[in-house]
């Protein structure tokens, strides 16, 4: 067990290696995010200011901006492209090495993941906390909501990457998932509340979403953030991310066995 | 000595499609699709003990590496038994493959864009090695294999040679009893293939590891392997010494001979000329015959001869012949 859990933890390693081998790359995203922030914010005061109402679907100026602060920085730590991965190794013939390679291989993945994305918490989601806090008003949370907030963007990454392994695995059978991919990123990025609040769209859209995973993966973290849930309400929503979490996870499984035996079947 | 691989009866049918080339039939083949079933594996039976070094050998689509696959536990065969280390290889993948090592030679198996070291740090938790006998391990294979800076370069920019040498030392740094080399010698000049055969006798001698190289390098065979198993339609053609080979289908000599100055016209019962100038003849000998004896005695007596030289047939010719008559 020990053994297990120390080959995984070595896993971890590796991908923050490959994340250090790499930091450029996440420093330089580090740009994009006042850039865009600069856009949001007067994108959002010229509505504001034409439509002359102090709260727009229960935000107010300030509090909207905060949002895309926290948004860009749950979007950073739930940044997950196992599924490229997954698809890339498939289509390469590279698979069958990681198959000869004594790991399970969601673990595999989702160890490497987490090695490579703890290196985005310091390098991307400080500064962009820093940046928030100077230069666009993004409050202090109080511990509560702090420590919750975590916990819920550590379940948000969880279910992001269950998410992505899912339709990485649809790769055994589909050979190219671009399009699906891009389904999967662009239904991320809107019904979670990336683009802007679920709160404007229709009412049916947002209960809708309550039944989908996605709302789970940004927009509830952002929420315990700015302290909208009473306290048993966070723990309701944390209970609903496991819940989803677990549901992928089987979900996952089921496909990964499938997905091998299609494999082995085959022979690619 | 005991047994490392059972395989019996092992069988392995695919369905593909079958498409006709060009646009018209890829826009049918979306509503109706031809199904052909091929028969890659068509009763595969062999044994083999530890601490053996066999040549598996066969022409492309024989069922070389679709055995292989069985073998190392990505593959489920249509029927048959297959034992290695007391394993059903594709029955628990990840403890089985605990104690096998796979290299292939075509695909990578070494993080891209880190040193191999990092991969040999990972493996020694992976397959979780002493620290003690990882470290030994390492030192010595990084020895023998000479690659001290080689293993503290980040794998992209090493060649394909280096890679190779790397990635053999990845697959044996926990001392597997089994090692499949899928095509060593891919990619490596001649001193560094010499290196790598003598590299795998080494560890075959102390560690009394078995090995199983596929190869199209008839240098591999020679110099590693007493046995080879050659696979021809998915059945066994060949499993023996590779000496007895030699003799059944080594019924000519190739002889070269230099001569200072060649005047006359050579003729002599069993010989054929197969090339010839004013100071070099080609001659191919039927041992049934004629004796090389005779030959070289013929020679020297009536010719100025400078060099003669006399040698085998390349062994791809021996396996074309076996081919050729299991096909008949």
């Amino acid at each position: 067990m020990i053994s297990t859990i120390k080959a995984y933890l070595a896993q971890a390693k590796i991908g923050l290696k490959v994340g250090i081998k790499y930091r450029f790359h996440f420093i330089i995203t580090l740009i994009t995010v006042p850039l865009s922030l600069i856009i949001y914010y007067f994108l959002w005061q010229a509505i504001y200011l034409y439509t002359g109402q102090e709260i727009i679907r229960g935000f107010t100026f300030p509090a909207l901006i905060q949002y895309y602060v926290l948004s860009m920085i749950v979007g950073f730590f739930v940044w997950c492209d196992v599924d490229k991965w997954i698809s890339q190794d498939v289509r390469r013939g590279h698979i069958i090495t990681m198959f000869t390679y004594p790991m399970r291989f969601m673990w595999q993945h989702l160890a490497f993941e987490i090695g490579i994305n703890s290196l985005g918490i310091i390098l991307q989601m400080i500064p962009v906390f820093l940046i928030g806090f100077l230069f666009f008003g993004l409050s202090v949370a109080p511990a509560f909501n702090f420590i919750t907030f975590l916990i819920s963007v550590i379940l948000a990454f969880l279910l992001a990457f269950f998410i992505s392994f899912n339709v990485g695995l649809s790769a055994f059978w589909l050979k190219k998932i671009e399009g699906l991919r891009r389904v999967r990123r662009t239904l991320l990025l809107f019904l979670s509340g990336g683009m802007i609040p679920l709160t404007f769209f229709p009412v049916w859209m947002q209960y809708a979403s309550h039944f989908l995973p996605f709302e789970y993966v940004r927009y509830v973290p952002i929420k315990i953030y700015l302290g909208e849930f009473s306290t048993l309400g966070v723990f309701g929503q944390l209970g609903l991310q496991a819940v989803w979490i677990v549901l992928l996870y089987f979900l996952s499984q089921a496909i990964y066995k499938r997905a091998f035996k299609q494999f082995a079947g085959a022979g690619v | 000595m005991t047994n490392a691989i059972h395989v019996k009866d092992l069988k392995k049918t695919f369905k593909t499609h079958k498409r006709e080339h060009g646009l018209l039939n890829a826009i049918k083949s979306l509503v109706k699709r031809d199904y052909k079933i091929k028969h890659a594996l068509n009763g595969v039976n062999f044994d083999i003990n530890e601490g053996e070094i066999v040549g598996f050998i066969g022409p492309n689509g024989a069922g070389k590496s679709t055995t292989i696959k069985a073998l190392s536990g990505v593959l489920y065969p249509s029927s048959g038994t297959v034992n290695v280390l007391g394993y059903i290889p594709w029955k628990d993948r990840v403890k089985y493959v605990m104690h096998i090592g796979v290299v292939f030679g075509q695909k990578p198996q070494l993080h891209w864009d880190l040193p191999p070291l990092d991969t040999y740090w990972l493996n020694k938790e992976v397959y979780d090695i002493p620290k003690k006998e990882f470290e030994k391990r390492l030192k010595y294979m990084i020895k023998l294999l000479d690659v001290e800076e080689i293993v503290q370069t980040p794998t992209r920019d090493l060649s394909l040679g280096e890679r190779m040498k790397c990635k053999i030392i990845a697959a044996l740094l926990h001392n597997p009893k089994l090692v499949f080399l899928d095509e060593p010698s891919i990619g490596l000049d001649v001193i560094a293939k010499d290196k790598l055969r003598d590299f795998i006798l080494d560890v075959n001698k102390k560690f009394k590891t078995t090995f199983i190289v596929t190869t199209h390098d008839m240098g591999d065979i020679e110099r590693l392997c007493k046995r080879i198993i050659i696979i021809n339609h998915g059945v066994i053609v060949y499993d023996g010494p590779i000496e007895k080979i030699k003799k059944e289908y080594l019924t000519h000599k190739h002889l070269d001979v230099k001569f200072n100055k060649l005047d006359k016209k050579f003729r002599l019962k069993g010989c054929k000329v197969l090339e010839a100038n004013e100071y070099e003849l080609k001659l191919e000998l039927d041992t049934k015959k004629q004796t090389v004896k005779n030959v070289v005695n013929h020679l020297i007596t009536d010719f100025d001869v400078a060099d003669i030289i006399v040698q085998d047939p390349p062994i791809e010719e021996i396996i074309q012949k076996i081919y050729k008559e299991k096909r008949k």
